[in-house]
């Protein structure tokens, strides 16, 4: 399924009734839709806070095989690689916690892979995450 | 679609879904908590980092003054995400 949304937080309640028909459709666990939705939604809100660029993100849902896999496309957007931002550490004490960067080492553990690629001006981000038995 | 109440013993009720497009409401809501507090997590469904952000905002200013937040009821989903924050070591949770 795929389908284009404006790059606000007003989008955000059309993202996640794309994301259930979508799991509706494909029959996936209750987890599988919890990891989708926060993943998704972590980094789209990334795209509408730091993204710069076009006020439209691509997103494609598909299972390919046992994976899940999403695709996020942002034509014109800022260089910024997700994937190498730092982890969070879980052992930090309350004084030095910040509440920024919890989200995409959230996205990382919970999906199995995100790869980022800035070509041609846009910014391509794929995350698969195994399905088991959905 | 997101909800916060205040129950009769002055605990937070949350319900819905706690996404980046409603934690302005609970940023604002819980500015005049000023000492420890309960926040039922039983009608939540889903909340994401941003949600989680303002509870730590709250948690690190309650903790100054020496009081702290505590979060019920929790659904597995929600619990996994709070310990793979680590949040699990600067909140109680019950």
């Amino acid at each position: 399924m795929q389908r284009s949304f404006k790059r606000n937080l007003g989008s955000l309640e059309s993202l996640f009734e794309f994301i259930g028909d979508f799991a509706g459709r494909e029959r996936l666990a209750e987890d599988a839709v919890f990891a989708v939705n926060l993943a998704v939604e972590e980094l789209f809100t990334n795209m509408v806070k730091y993204g710069g660029g076009a006020d439209e993100v691509f997103i494609d849902l598909s299972v390919c095989g046992s994976d899940l896999v999403i695709l996020l496309d942002h034509a014109g957007a800022d260089e910024f690689d997700p994937t190498e931002a730092a982890d969070v550490d879980p052992d930090l004490p309350l004084a030095e916690r910040v509440p920024g960067g919890i989200g995409l080492h959230l996205v990382r553990k919970v999906m199995d892979s995100v790869t980022y690629e800035h070509r041609d001006g846009a910014a391509h981000l794929r995350l698969t995450k195994h399905l088991g038995g959905r | 679609m997101f909800d916060m109440q205040r129950g009769p013993g002055g605990e937070f009720l949350f319900s819905g879904r706690l996404d980046a497009a409603q934690v302005d409401r609970v940023r604002e809501e819980m500015k005049s908590v000023q000492a420890s507090c309960v926040v039922d997590f039983s009608g939540l469904d889903y909340i994401s980092s941003a949600g989680m952000g303002v509870l730590l905002g709250v948690q690190k200013r309650l903790s100054d003054a020496g009081h702290s937040l505590k979060l019920v009821n929790l659904n597995r989903h929600i619990r996994e995400i709070f310990r793979i924050a680590g949040f699990d070591n600067v909140f109680l949770i019950e």
